[in-house]
């Protein structure tokens, strides 16, 4: 009979040194004029304690990176994609019309370079998030996002998540979230949005259960029906 | 003589949402009197989102050693590609049958295939599928102490969490099945659960220093008795449980230096094909 065997201690050098996979996310939010006042102050109060929440899991901070583009009066990337510690949280302001497909167009190009990216530097990572929030209805063609947001779902691209807001044309909304039904907010509730949208980060950037079968945290903050 | 374990542990994530440990694992020499000893190794990797994969897991590994033994028993001149197919048959058999026993649906089973019999003198490779098999082999005069195979480890261009399993519509098409005129030395099979920490992304490689400490005390050791144990342990550890909070399982062998000096004198140079010296 041998002796007890022992594998013994191991050191950080006895493992490799990958980067972390990374699970991405791309905010599309709305700051056209109708956003003014309470909505857009809310929003940013929820922009704010996004990266705090999402800061105090160790693993989702080293792997959930937020972008953020924005459409009032024109299309703005706001924040490339960074990790929560880099996070800018700049105010939004709100002015100008609702291009949206404009919005979606660039979002999923963003999702496509950033996943190019990974392979290039041999980064794996989660299947990328796109975050619509808007209170109206476009005032461009979505014509183009009604074809590639449902065809990006159904080619496992990304994940699509629509988010109205009190005066959102909820059925446009339905015609691009074709997986995901589009969610109503109660009110101007995004400080909870976003505190549900850290927690999902968290819950993705965590688990190896399949992102399809997978549930999210119950839905607090949107309307029931909605 | 085959110096062996295997171990499968429950990850972090299922434990604290209450679910089984969906990885299996296992390790078998059979001994025959033509073909020598021929050593098996298995690893499945039950899908997460799958609620029983914990049982189609095992019956991956079940059939695979069912169906092997009773091949070898037959004849030791086995053809593995045949092999494969007749246990991937098998094993999708058993899945129905236990799905409708269970009342559940054939996907509830999803599994994953890592699969390896080696011969004194040959090997074949089998996997459907994510988790990784490395090897190493003798070589006349060249005895590398470093895992000097990786196979299939090549899928940085698709998303973490998704994969093929034994239950996938396109489970056959997409299977890799490897047969070299070899003579393995180490050998490890493990599932994706601990890969993050002992492969190198950038070069497909295996982590050197892993998987020497992984070897070196096998290759001290008269018997197996202790291994899977010690495996266990091992997995369950703070650094290595760290890598995932997903289920993790390991196989590790090694042929003794004294059957492979012995082997050695029997082998003839002219076995290594050009395949092999392409990968070499």
């Amino acid at each position: 009979m041998n002796d007890q065997i022992d594998f013994g201690n191991f050191s950080n050098d006895d493992f490799a040194d990958n980067p972390e996979p990374r699970c991405p996310c791309v905010l599309v939010l709305d700051t056209s004029s109708s956003m003014g006042g309470a909505p857009i102050q809310e929003l940013n109060a929820g922009l704010q304690l996004f990266p705090q929440d999402v800061g105090q899991d160790d693993l989702a901070a080293k792997r959930v990176e937020v972008a953020i583009v924005t459409f009032g009066g024109h299309v703005t990337q706001v924040q490339d994609f960074t990790t929560v510690d880099n996070f800018m949280g700049t105010p939004l302001t709100a002015s100008g019309g609702t291009p949206m497909g404009e919005a979606l167009e660039l979002a999923v190009q963003m999702v496509r370079d950033r996943k190019q990216t990974y392979k290039d530097n041999y980064i794996k990572y989660f299947r990328p998030w796109i975050f619509l929030i808007t209170d109206g209805a476009p005032t461009d063609s979505i014509e183009r996002a009604q074809q590639f947001i449902p065809d990006g779902e159904n080619a496992k691209e990304f994940i699509f998540f629509a988010v109205g807001v009190e005066g959102a044309d909820m059925s446009t909304l339905a015609t691009l979230a074709t997986k995901q039904a589009p969610l109503k907010l109660k009110g101007v509730n995004f400080r909870e949005l976003f505190r549900w949208l850290s927690a999902s980060m968290q819950q993705v950037s965590g688990e190896e259960t399949s992102q399809e079968t997978r549930a999210l945290p119950q839905l607090t903050w949107a309307e029931v029906g909605g | 003589m085959w110096i062996h374990g295997h171990a499968s542990i429950i990850g972090e994530a299922h434990e604290n949402n209450g679910i089984l440990c969906q990885d299996s694992s296992v390790s078998k020499v059979l001994r025959t009197k033509k073909a020598g000893e021929i050593f098996l190794a298995g690893v499945s990797d039950g899908a997460g989102s799958a609620k029983h994969s914990h049982v189609g897991s095992q019956i991956v590994l079940d059939t695979f050693v069912t169906v092997a033994k009773a091949w070898i028993e037959k004849t030791a001149d086995v053809d593995p590609e045949h092999f494969f197919q007749v246990w991937f048959e098998e094993c999708r058999k058993r899945i129905s049958e236990k799905a409708e026993e269970m009342n559940a649906e054939f996907r509830d089973f999803a599994a994953t295939a890592l699969l390896v019999i080696v011969w004194p003198n040959r090997a074949a490779f089998f996997q459907i599928g994510d988790g990784c098999i490395i090897a190493d082999v003798f070589d006349d005069g060249l005895e590398k102490d470093i895992p000097s195979w990786v196979f299939w480890n090549d899928r940085l261009d698709v998303e973490v969490n998704v994969t093929t399993f034994v239950t996938s519509d396109d489970a056959w098409s997409s299977a890799e099945c490897e047969i070299y005129p070899v003579r393995v030395k180490n050998i490890a099979l493990f599932t994706d659960g601990i890969e993050h920490g002992v492969m190198h992304n950038k070069t497909q490689s295996a982590h050197e220093n892993f998987f020497e400490r992984c070897f070196n005390p096998l290759k001290e050791r008269t018997e197996s008795d202790g291994i899977s144990a010690a495996l266990k342990k091992m997995l369950g550890s703070p650094a290595i449980s760290g890598f995932s909070d997903d289920d993790k399982s390991l196989v590790l062998a090694v042929r003794t230096h004294e059957s492979a000096i012995g082997e050695q004198r029997q082998q003839s140079h002219s076995t290594r094909s050009k395949l092999f010296q392409k990968w070499w």
